[in-house]
Parts: C-alpha cells; structure tokens; sequence
C-alpha cells in the first residue's frame, strides 16, 4: 500500500512543473517612405528592405519583403517578443542589390507593454550621398 | 574485445536474474513438501509426563510469495508511473503550442514565435 504513495507524490510534483504560460507582446510599426526618394531613380534599384530590431536580448533582423520595382509608400510590420519589459527600436534600411543602403529610417525607443500592441512609426529616407545629384551635393561639401 | 567482456557481462547479469527467478517459479506443492519434510523427522520421544500435553504439531508454512509482477501494487506502479509521463506530456506540450495572435492583414510579422 505505500510502495506507489512516493511515485504518486512525485509524478504530481513533475507535473506541476511544466513551462510557464509564454505573454507575448508586441509592436506594430508603420513605415512611411519618403517621398523625396527619386522614384524614377532610386526606387527601381531598391532590392531588399531589411529590419533590425535592437532588443534588450540583442539585435533581431527581419524583412518587409519589399518587391524590387513596386516599392510603395507605406509599409506595416508587427514585431512579436516574450520579454517582458525593456525598450525596442526599430530601423529599416533600403538596399540596392549590392547591398549598398540606399534609404534608412529609425523608430524612437518604444517601451514594451507586457501582453499589448504598442504602436510606432517611422519614416524612410533617403541616405546620404544617393540620389542623381549625389554627385553634386558631396562636391558643394568638400568645398 | 568489447563486445566479449559485453556479451560475458549480459550472459552474468541474465543468469543472476534468471537463477532466483526460477527458484521463485518453483511450484507451490514441491515447495510446501521441502518444507515439511524438515518438519516431519520426529523429534526423539523422552518419556513425559501424561500430565503433559503433546507437543504440537508445527503448521505447515505457506509459501505465497508471487512473483513481483503478480503483486497488485506493482501494476498500481506501472500505471502512476505510466500515467504521469503521460500527464507531464501533455501539459508541456499545450505550453509549447502556445503562440502569438495572427499575423493583421497586409503586415509582415516577425519575432518570437514567428518566422524571421
């Protein structure tokens, strides 16, 4: 009769030991493309549009999974993390096919709200020394 | 070289366990006779007193040691211990299905519990 008592306490111990419940936050951000990025010129040579998120775990990358020719005006994406607390920040590159970057915008520190969507925004603009008159604005600043 | 001192090993360990096992598997009645036969050489009779009562017969022992896995509390045993791996699974598997809400229309979602 007491032989299975300490098996029965002990599987009733384990099984209250699992992993606990997983809270996941979040951050939806909207990224606006400026729209003084040339869209004859730079546009087309927009290839990839990479997104590096700084976590207080570190950085973590992403893609808008922007189409090459058809770059719009406004992008969404939605960032999902179990920490708990901590500030995040956001920054999207457009790069050419050479990896060259070719537009850039970042996001301000957004603190994370445990079990809620926090909103952001940021805007894409052009990096300097692109564009046709790249040329010209880098000569007037070595003067 | 291995494999010998292996297979020497296995053969050692299954004899230890196969030995009482088939002493324990030994039936019940050539048991109880081994048993009584220690019991039925007369003691040497001593003249005593009538008064005195005769000594008594010793009661044959029976023998009702089962086999471990005919004992109740060994399959109570199995079935904990069977029971709670099932319970534990099941609760870490639920935990780990746990994920993040759907992905909203027309957003690339990304991070933990997501694809990169």
């Amino acid at each position: 009769m007491r032989a299975p008592l300490p098996f029965i306490l002990g599987a009733a111990a384990l099984a209250g030991c699992g992993p606990t419940d997983v809270t996941y936050s979040y951050f939806a951000i909207t990224v606006d493309v400026d729209p003084r990025i040339e869209p004859e010129e730079v546009r087309p040579m927009i290839d990839t549009c990479p997104v590096v998120v700084e976590t207080p775990r570190g950085e973590v990358g992403g893609d808008l999974h922007c189409v090459r020719n058809r770059i719009g005006d406004r992008y969404k994406f939605e960032f999902s993390t179990t920490l708990t607390s901590g500030s995040f920040k956001f920054t999207v590159l457009m790069k050419d096919r050479n990896l060259k970057v070719l537009a850039r915008g970042e996001s301000p520190q957004l603190g994370l709200v445990p079990g809620q969507t926090v909103p952001g925004s940021l805007t894409v603009s052009m990096a300097p020394g692109v564009g046709p008159d790249a040329g010209a604005r880098a000569g007037a600043g070595d003067r | 070289m291995k494999l010998t001192r292996s297979v020497a090993l296995t053969v050692a360990v299954a004899f230890l366990c196969v030995v009482p096992a088939a002493q324990a598997r030994q039936p019940l009645p050539q048991r109880l006779l081994l048993v009584q036969a220690d019991v039925d050489d007369p003691p040497p009779r001593e003249e005593t007193n009538p008064a005195t009562p005769p000594p008594r017969q010793p009661k044959p022992i029976v023998d009702d040691a089962r086999p471990f896995h005919k004992q109740w509390w060994f399959w109570a045993l199995a079935a904990v211990v069977v029971g709670g791996t099932v319970a534990i699974g099941v609760a870490t598997y639920s935990s780990d299905k746990k994920l993040p809400h759907p992905c909203p229309a027309d957003t690339v979602c990304f991070g933990d519990g997501r694809g990169r």
